[in-house]
This record gives C-alpha cells, sequence and structure tokens, in this order.
C-alpha cells in the first residue's frame, strides 16, 4: 500500500535534509496508523451486525459439505481438511497427513470415502490429498478458493473444522472472528478459537472463499494459526505432483523459505537498528544499502527494534521488492530491496 | 467470536502488551482491533438495555457467582456454581433493592437450579422479550447482563442436540478396522447388547443398515450414533455367502471413559477458564462465545431480541453451551420442576435484606445440613439416599477440583 506521504517523498527527490525530515519523521509513523483504522471495519448499529450475520449465515450451508474430517487409519488420529474442486481435491496441514500414503474421509454427513495423499510442503504446513471414487464422473461438494495476500486486518473470517475429532451427531462447529496478524511464510492469525481436530480445515472470507488453511494455536485464545492459501498456489504443481519437502520450524520468523536480504544488523546505543555488514552480490548491496545505514522502515512500518526489523521482514515473500527507507547520516533514502528464499541465498 | 482481550477495553490506550502467541501483532492495528471488538459490544447495547430486567447476578457476600434468568417460575441459574453458598445467596431486583433467595428446586442433568423471587420479579420474565428464537447456524448472539451490557458475543457453532452418549444408539459389535472388503466385518459381539441378542456372530459381514449400502467401518459406527436408543433398524448381512435381513431395535451408548486425551485437555485450557460442571447435558446449542464462567445462567438473545436459552457452561477454548429455549419451556412448567434436593421453600421466603453489601450472613440462619438428609416422614428411601450419595459425591469434587486450581494458581 502506498501512503500519500511516500508520495511526496519522491516529488521532493529522494534525498531530504535533515531539517524538512524532522517533521516528515514524526507524522509517518502516524500515517500508517490511521491507514489501519480505516481498513479495519467497524460496527456502527445493530443494522450492520444483521447484514454481517446475514453473509456469515449464508455461506455455512454452502461450505460446510465440503469441510471433511481426515482420519488415519493407522493410528484414528483426525484432523480437517476442505475439498477445493469437483474432482475432490482435498487442501490439508501437512502435520495431519504426515507418514500416510491414505487417509479416511469423513463427511459431515457421517459418510466415508478414501483420499490418495499427493505433495506436501512442511515448511508451509501445506498439503494436497485427492477423494477416490469407483466413479470417475463423481462431483464433490467444495468450496472456492480465495487469496489470502488480499486479507486485512481486521477483515471477518469464519473457520470450520472437526473440533476435537470427528463427532457424528454434530456439524462441523462455525467460528467467527477476525484476521489480527498476517505472519511469516504467508501464515496469518485470526481470533476464531481452534483446538486439536481443527488442523486442516478451512478459514473462509465473507464471500465464501477458503483464503488459509488451521495449523496451530498459541497459549492466548487470540492466537490461531492459519496457513494461507496463496502459498498453497505458489507450489499448486509440486504440491499435486506429489513431491513432498521442507520441515515446520519452530522460530517463528525464521525458516527455509522465509525472506532474506544479506545484511548484518546490530543496535545503536539509542536504540536504532544499524547494518554492519552488506554480504557480497546479495539483494542489499544491489540496491546500495552501505554499512552504518540505520534502518528506518520496512514496508511502511517504523522499525525501532531487531525484533521489528525481523519481524516485518519476513512478513514479506521472498522474490517480491520491499519496500525500506534506511537513514543515512541526516538523510532518509527510500529504497526497494530485492529478497531471495533463505535456502536459496545460503546454499549449502 | 471477537474477543476483547488483546489489551483489555478499558487501558485501550495502556502499554502494549505482546500477547502470548501472536509475535506478528503490530501495536497500532492491535488499538484498531480492540476498538473493533469494543464497537460490536457498542452495537448491541442498545438491544442488551431493553433486556436487562430478564437477567440478575447471583451474588454471595457481594461477589457474583452467576447470571441468573427471570422465568414465571423464578430465577433460573447455573446450580453448580452457586451450590456451595446456596444458603447466603442474593440477588438485586430491578428497583436496585437487594433481595435473598434460596434454591427451589434443582434440574440436575441440566445443572439448573430455580431460585425463589418475588412475584414482581416474576412479572418480568422472559415471555416478556420478543418471544422464542429458533436458532440457525451462524446467528449472532449475546448474554444479556442486568447492568444493560451485554456479557459475550458469538454465533451459534452448532445446532441443539444432546450431549450424552447414552442417548446414542448402540448395537454392541466389534467391528474390523482391518477389513477392505464390502461392508463391514464384525470382529466380536458384546453379552447382552442387541447385536448378541439379534444372534450376530464374528466374522458375519453387515452390508446394508436401512437399506443404504455401508462403505466401511466408520460409517456404520457413524449412522449408528446418529440414531437415538431405542430406534428400530433393519440391517442386512452375509455369513457364509449367505444374505440375511434382519430387524433390530438399538439400544443404549454405554458411558465410555472420558476420551479426551492429555494434549486435547490441556489445549481445551488454552486462553479460558472452563466450567465445573461443563458436560452430558440431554441438550445444549454450542457457541463460540467465550463466557465466562460467573456468566452462566444469564440469558441468552438473537439480534432480534428473541430468546434462544440460558448459557450454561464454558466447556473449551472453542466452545460454550446454551439450554435451549424450547427445552427450557419444557423444563419450567410447573409439573416438572419438582424439587429433587433443595428444601422447598415458599416464594415469599425470598426475603428483603436489609444487610448492607458483604455483611457476614449469621450462622444460625444457615439451614443446618442434616434437615435436607430427612424425608418428611422421617425415613429415606433407597433412591433418595442414593440420589444423596451422588449429590454429595459431586459436591465434594467440586470442592476438590477448586481446591487444585486454586493451588495451580498458587504455584504459577
Amino acid at each position: 500500500m502506498n501512503l500519500p506521504i511516500y508520495l511526496q517523498f519522491k516529488q521532493t527527490s529522494l534525498l531530504i535534509g535533515c531539517l524538512s525530515i524532522a517533521t516528515t519523521l514524526s507524522t509517518s509513523p502516524l500515517s500508517a496508523q490511521q491507514s489501519a483504522q480505516d481498513t479495519i471495519p467497524k460496527i456502527s448499529n445493530t443494522d450492520t451486525l444483521k447484514t454481517l450475520q446475514n453473509s456469515v449465515t449464508e455461506i455455512i450451508p454452502k461450505v460446510m459439505p465440503a469441510t471433511v474430517c481426515i482420519v488415519s487409519p493407522r493410528t484414528g488420529a483426525s484432523g480437517s481438511g476442505v475439498i477445493v474442486d469437483p474432482k475432490g481435491l482435498i487442501l490439508t496441514a501437512s502435520h495431519v497427513i504426515e507418514g500416510e500414503e491414505e487417509v479416511t474421509v469423513l463427511f459431515p454427513d457421517g459418510r466415508q470415502q478414501t483420499a490418495k495423499i499427493l505433495g506436501a510442503n512442511f515448511t508451509k504446513d501445506a498439503a494436497m490429498a485427492q477423494l477416490v471414487s469407483e466413479d470417475a464422473e463423481k462431483l464433490w461438494p467444495y468450496a472456492p478458493l480465495g487469496s489470502s495476500d488480499d486479507l486485512n486486518i481486521g477483515e471477518f473470517v469464519i473457520a470450520l473444522g472437526h473440533s476435537e475429532g470427528f463427532d457424528p451427531v454434530r456439524t462441523p462447529p462455525v467460528r467467527f472472528g477476525r484476521i489480527v496478524s498476517m505472519n511469516a511464510t504467508r501464515f496469518l492469525s485470526s481470533d476464531c478459537a481452534l483446538i486439536g481436530g481443527d488442523s486442516g480445515g478451512p478459514l473462509f472470507n465473507l464471500k465464501g472463499e477458503v483464503v488459509a488453511i488451521h495449523s496451530s494455536i498459541g497459549r492466548s485464545a487470540m492466537a490461531n494459526n492459519h496457513a494461507g492459501v496463496d502459498g498453497f498456489k505458489e507450489d499448486w504443481e509440486e504440491l499435486k505432483s506429489g513431491k513432498i519437502w521442507g520441515s515446520l520450524s519452530m522460530h517463528p520468523f525464521v525458516n527455509s523459505e522465509s525472506p532474506v536480504v544479506g545484511f548484518e544488523i546490530s543496535t545503536t546505543q539509542s536504540g536504532e537498528v544499524i547494518v554492519v555488514r552488506v554480504i557480497q552480490g546479495g539483494p542489499a548491496e544491489q540496491a546500495g544499502i552501505q554499512n552504518g545505514d540505520i534502518i528506518w522502515e520496512v514496508g511502511n512500518e517504523r522499525i525501532e527494534s531487531n525484533h521489528t526489523l525481523l519481524k516485518e521482514l519476513s512478513r514479506h515473500q521472498p522474490g517480491k521488492p520491499i519496500e525500506m527507507v534506511i537513514k543515512r547520516g541526516d538523510v532518509l533514502l527510500e529504497l526497494a530491496v530485492n529478497s531471495l528464499k533463505r535456502s536459496d541465498f545460503y546454499k549449502p | 467470536m471477537i474477543f476483547l482481550g488483546l489489551s483489555l477495553v478499558g487501558s485501550l490506550h495502556a502499554q502494549f502488551q505482546p500477547v502470548d502467541g501472536l509475535p506478528f501483532l503490530r501495536e497500532h492495528e492491535s488499538e484498531q482491533l480492540d476498538k473493533q471488538a469494543l464497537s460490536f459490544y457498542q452495537a448491541i447495547q442498545p438491544l442488551a438495555e431493553s433486556l436487562k430486567h430478564t437477567s440478575v447476578g447471583i451474588e454471595h457476600r457481594g461477589r457474583r457467582l452467576a447470571l441468573g434468568t427471570v422465568t414465571s417460575v423464578g430465577v433460573v441459574s447455573k446450580w453448580s456454581e452457586v451450590m456451595r453458598y446456596r444458603d447466603t445467596l442474593t440477588y438485586r431486583l430491578p428497583t436496585g433493592e437487594r433481595v435473598r433467595t434460596r434454591p427451589i428446586g434443582v434440574i440436575e442433568e441440566f445443572d439448573l437450579v430455580i431460585l425463589s423471587a418475588p412475584e414482581e420479579l416474576k412479572s418480568l420474565d422472559i415471555s416478556s422479550s420478543k418471544g422464542m428464537g429458533d436458532a440457525q447456524i451462524g446467528e449472532f448472539l449475546f448474554v444479556a447482563g442486568p447492568g444493560g451490557e451485554a456479557h459475550s458475543l458469538g454465533v451459534v457453532s452448532v445446532a441443539p442436540r444432546s450431549l450424552r452418549e447414552s442417548d446414542k444408539a448402540y448395537l454392541g459389535v466389534v467391528m474390523d478396522m482391518q477389513y477392505a472388503g464390502e461392508g463391514v466385518r464384525i470382529r466380536g459381539v458384546q453379552e447382552g447388547t442387541t447385536a448378541a441378542k439379534a444372534d450376530l456372530r464374528a466374522n458375519d459381514i453387515v452390508l446394508e443398515i436401512n437399506g443404504e449400502p455401508l462403505k466401511g467401518a466408520l460409517e456404520m459406527g457413524n449412522i449408528l450414533q446418529q440414531m437415538k436408543a431405542g430406534s428400530e433398524v433393519t440391517i442386512r448381512y452375509q455369513r457364509l455367502q449367505q444374505e440375511q435381513e434382519i430387524n433390530l431395535t438399538l439400544g443404549g451408548r454405554p458411558q465410555f471413559q472420558d476420551q479426551a486425551q492429555g494434549r486435547i485437555q490441556k489445549m481445551q485450557k488454552m486462553g479460558a477458564t472452563l466450567s465445573k460442571v461443563r458436560s452430558d447435558f440431554p441438550n445444549a446449542m454450542q457457541s463460540d462465545m467465550p463466557l465466562d464462567p460467573e456468566d452462566c445462567g444469564g440469558p441468552v438473545y438473537n439480534l432480534e431480541g428473541e430468546f434462544l436459552g440460558i448459557a450454561i457452561a464454558r466447556a473449551s477454548r472453542t466452545k460454550s453451551y446454551i439450554i435451549p429455549a424450547d427445552e427450557l419451556a419444557e423444563l419450567l412448567t410447573p409439573q416438572e420442576t419438582t424439587p429433587s434436593i433443595a428444601e422447598e421453600v415458599e416464594p415469599d421466603a425470598a426475603n428483603e435484606l436489609n444487610e448492607e453489601e458483604g455483611l457476614p450472613i449469621a450462622k444460625a440462619e444457615i439451614e443446618p445440613e442434616r434437615a435436607q438428609l430427612v424425608d418428611p416422614e422421617g425415613l429415606v428411601s433407597p433412591e433418595k439416599l442414593h440420589k444423596l450419595i451422588e449429590q454429595k459425591r459431586k459436591e465434594l469434587m467440586l470442592l476438590e477440583q477448586e481446591l487444585i486450581e486454586q493451588q495451580g494458581r498458587l504455584n504459577h
């Protein structure tokens, strides 16, 4: 998102003198706040609530039949999944089907079917399976795919899944909530409360499109983590062809697919994040970053610590330019810095 | 849904606290999310205000134990939350006047208690709201509080159902999970069950239930559990290449051990304080509302202001239970409210309490525990004794649980 303040930057040239910056600096984080305020929808009265409610109640009967339970025939352990095309292609979480070649799929009405496991990318907790049927022409209930990159903070979402395992006298429980953060490697968090058994189940936007797949939870009731479907789309053909790769990192920011720009950082006495080494031939060097540069902003977010830098950088997709503001001496520079996948940058 | 808790509403502008498990949450977005959550509660506030007369706070010495729902037979609340202080319970009338109340009936299987109420309060009962609603999955709902506030917000997650295993049908066969052929192969038959009476045997292959062919063992289990105990079914099976058909009346499922494993039990408590009694209700609607245990007993409404039921339990991180309005209507018809354990107390006994809030109530006023053990004739019937023992056992269990929880808190 381009904020008006950056258009001004561009118009007045890239180099801005110290004095004129002073005011710009203090307003820039504020402008980011205002933008958040604009995009997070508020509820003004019961009529707005009823409109919202109606879109929820309309979507559920359409997408519920596609929300399946996935049972391991070996262990009896279960997770969830969602059918995303009429031919029976299922998206689920990689940790749900780990070590399986075939799984039993249970539909909300209690009926069962076999599915063959296709591929999995453990780094993104993404996996695919294909329903098997004697009838090749068989059409399955499915939910359309949406986009996770297009989600906004505060956007309303619906979570479905077979919580705590399949229950034949219960349809998959509906949970309503909002996107609360966009995380590394196309993971995202919502406040739709999840629990064991939900893993692999679908998160829907208010168009009834699958936007993410349930992956993990944190201690807080707000911390429900989902793998964005754009991560699946990126690996679609490999997943479909049966490739299995990656590993789920315990570190929230760093894994083999997180972006690397190629500099080393430290913190100054005043708490600013300073570049102490630029790696030769890396994207940072190519973008013109030098030793001693202060990292001022990444993607419109003010960088106040090593932690915020790591957090903001890892939210980006490798291969796509990251907008950064660098402070060099008294000058602010706006740069677009490319990034590489960690595994491509640090090749063994 | 919609938790107020990124940083509590009361401290919107307080220092940003990182949320456990949300390392990517941005400070300014967290504030906006709080405001968004608040906007939901504000939007509902006028409706909640118009329904506040149907809700009371059940207190013991000024501390709220639960909420209560005003009905034409008395105030209905959550038995296990108020049981311990049943002789010293109070609530405030809409006039602000504090009155003492006593249990006049208990519906144990729903963990409900009916508390005495003066006529002036009973006339303000839930039927004075916009009638009973028939809840749809995904519909928004909230608990109305006595102060005109909404206590928790959520959606209907699952339609009303029985949570009791014994209500599900049971055939009594052990199925062969490894069998991959057509139908479902029986590995064994449990003695004394429907299957044994019908002479089903190991190695029989069940092909159809009520004319529907079976794809596998999980499906067969699901189809049986979806039927009610006492249902009649036709089973088509194969024995030694011969196909046969029998008609059976299914029994009820035995209570299996709590199947929640350690990992799930841990997850259930993550980010939630659970009610002490939270399972086995014969009829409950499931919601994702983040109900606090002390908000149980309160009336639940939809956005039309229609009464949907009484909030009865926070059962896990993801679910709360509500006793549906139509079930309550049946439970609360006068002949159904035979008090089981609690002493019957005339409604007028809900004396006005002229004490200051928090003043200890004289010990002498507390009913001697023994009084409840004796029947009017001075004899205790075996059934009643059994029930009383069960009751005492339950109370003890709850006390123990509370003690463990308190100790757990201290240890942290």
